[in-house]
């Protein structure tokens, strides 16, 4: 686009899922996150050796576990935030290969209650018996309220990522459907109006990135993809305060938290040169189904309210104008912890972009759109990726 | 989801033995508030604004002065949700976890209680209704009022 794009000199060069599952026996944090690791880097063909930059919850665990010492260590990041400061730190010389990695195994025990990332402990929420699909829920009937939004239009969407998934021999839910809309609506109630099938699954497993600079890219097994723009927003911590839709700031005329990702997606597309029109797939976070009629207005793949009509006219499956979450998402390939699930969004979006989806490829794809977190949880982040250099 | 739950059933305070809040040390005046029959917010006497959550700053004027009130306790429904899945087995089905407009200007998550799942119309007009969760807590609830 100029010369002066700030992400010009990065690429990302290797991308990794380890097995996805229920439940992944004989693992922890750890061991998966150091398979999510050492796939990402055999994917990107780049010696262990050569990693100067970890970035992940486990960061400092993994640079004594591969022995990369002396080595940059972020932990603290998450989702598309912790890619572009992985990502900042090859742009600004700290670091020359970086990478992410993440996992999530043996954390969710108890199965009569919710997954504990799911369940917030703060003092104004906890004893009201919140949990991230009621919050998530308080956003879709207000949605609902000012717009006409329909339980049709939020099960069509939960349909359509489901048989991604049910097509996807990676996803933890391959071969469970085909799903209707029918079949959503039919399934029992969770938090009004989600049922069960619009709400994301529970899984284990990891995910890895490897980003290295761009005089480092050379000859590979895949070819490089491009950061070109990015950005997150935030309305306040998540599950704390009161999840309204027309909660505002001071620079929020027109952002309220009902379309949080907004100005991030505006910086995403303005550092970009870009507009949603160019966008060939989006890899949008999809932790319950109304959020993905809500992502489509925010992001302005189609006006405010017009998102569940934009799904019914098909646009979102796999033949349509934007195909969207094209693996199953969280619906349906997996939801492994609170960081894992994020990264993925970016995995597929650069295997769109490689052209290499065994399953959901988008003919040509040049430019995808990744998306992470959500109203429900007051933050939203995108990620624009590019296979031509910026 | 019990096999008795169903959407004629009334909404009712939850039974002790649910997680209950810990109070954090500026929240204290709410959470004493609630043992007292009273909802308690703050209001900046800088510039007037209601703030709620509980803040050491108000987010309209950043003014540092910050003092308790006492509110009548009455508000309209903005947004809720029907619970058949709890988050722990501790609650009982249904519930509906609720965002109220306060009168007085601020807005807290709380849950109806007081009328059946299928009663609740946005907008409608809510009366705090404080019950005991357990470990000295009690909880600021809503109902339906005239």
């Amino acid at each position: 686009v100029t010369a002066g794009h700030p992400w010009r000199d990065v690429a990302l060069v290797g991308v990794h899922n380890t097995l996805q599952a229920r439940r992944l026996e004989g693992h922890d944090a750890l061991s998966i996150t150091v398979d999510a690791a050492l796939g990402a880097l055999a994917d990107a063909g780049v010696e262990a050796a050569e990693v100067d930059g970890v970035v992940g919850p486990l960061a400092g665990e993994l640079v004594a576990a591969l022995g990369l010492a002396p080595c940059a260590r972020h932990p603290n990041g998450l989702g598309i935030p912790a890619l572009l400061e992985a990502a900042a730190l090859v742009v600004s010389g700290q670091c020359s290969t970086v990478v992410v990695a993440t996992g999530a195994a043996g954390v969710y025990t108890e199965r009569r209650a919710t997954a504990p990332w799911t369940r917030p402990g703060n003092e104004f929420v906890v004893g009201f018996g919140l949990f991230t699909a009621a919050e998530f829920a308080l956003m879709a009937r207000r949605h609902m309220l000012d717009h006409g939004t329909t339980d049709e239009q939020l099960a069509t969407v939960a349909a359509t990522i489901r048989n991604n998934g049910h097509v996807n021999p990676e996803a933890v839910y391959f071969g469970r459907g085909p799903f209707t809309a029918a079949d959503v609506l039919a399934s029992r109630p969770v938090a009004e109006p989600f049922r069960l099938l619009d709400c994301a699954m529970t899984s284990e497993g990891g995910c890895g990135l490897v980003l290295t600079a761009a005089d480092r890219v050379g000859d590979r097994l895949h070819p490089p993809v491009w950061i070109l723009g990015g950005g997150d927003d935030a309305y306040g911590p998540a599950y704390q305060r009161a999840p309204a839709w027309d909660l505002r700031g001071h620079r929020g005329i027109d952002t309220p938290a009902g379309l949080v990702g907004r100005r991030a997606a505006r910086a995403a597309f303005r550092t970009a040169g870009l507009g949603p029109s160019d966008v060939d797939v989006g890899e949008l976070y999809d932790p319950f189904s109304f959020e993905i009629i809500r992502q489509l207005e925010a992001f302005g793949f189609c006006g405010e309210g017009e998102g569940g009509p934009f799904v019914m006219e098909g646009h979102i499956g796999p033949d349509g104008r934007l195909p969207v979450t094209t693996d199953g998402g969280t619906l349906s390939f997996s939801h492994a912890g609170v960081n894992t699930q994020m990264l993925q969004r970016v995995v597929r979006g650069v295997e769109q972009l490689r052209g290499t989806c065994r399953t959901g490829q988008v003919p040509g794809a040049e430019v995808a759109l990744c998306s992470n977190g959500g109203s429900g949880a007051l933050f939203c982040d995108v990620l624009l990726l590019g296979r031509e250099r910026p | 989801v019990t096999a008795t739950a169903r959407h004629d059933d009334e909404l009712r305070p939850q039974p002790p033995g649910i997680p209950v809040p810990v109070p954090s040390p500026i929240a204290a005046p709410f959470w004493d508030g609630c043992r007292h029959g009273e909802l308690r917010f703050q209001r900046c006497e800088g510039c007037g604004t209601a703030v709620f959550n509980p803040s050491p700053v108000c987010p309209a004027c950043r003014g540092r002065r910050l003092a308790w009130e006492a509110s009548a306790g009455r508000g309209r429904l903005y947004t809720w949700t029907v619970v058949w899945r709890p988050q722990t087995p501790a609650f009982r089905t249904p519930y509906a976890p609720a965002v109220v407009d306060v009168d007085e200007g601020f807005r807290l998550v709380t849950a109806i209680v007081g009328c059946r799942p299928g009663d609740l119309r946005a907008g409608m007009a809510l009366a705090v209704s404080f019950h005991p969760a357990g470990d000295g807590v009690v909880l600021p609830y809503f109902r339906p009022s005239a």
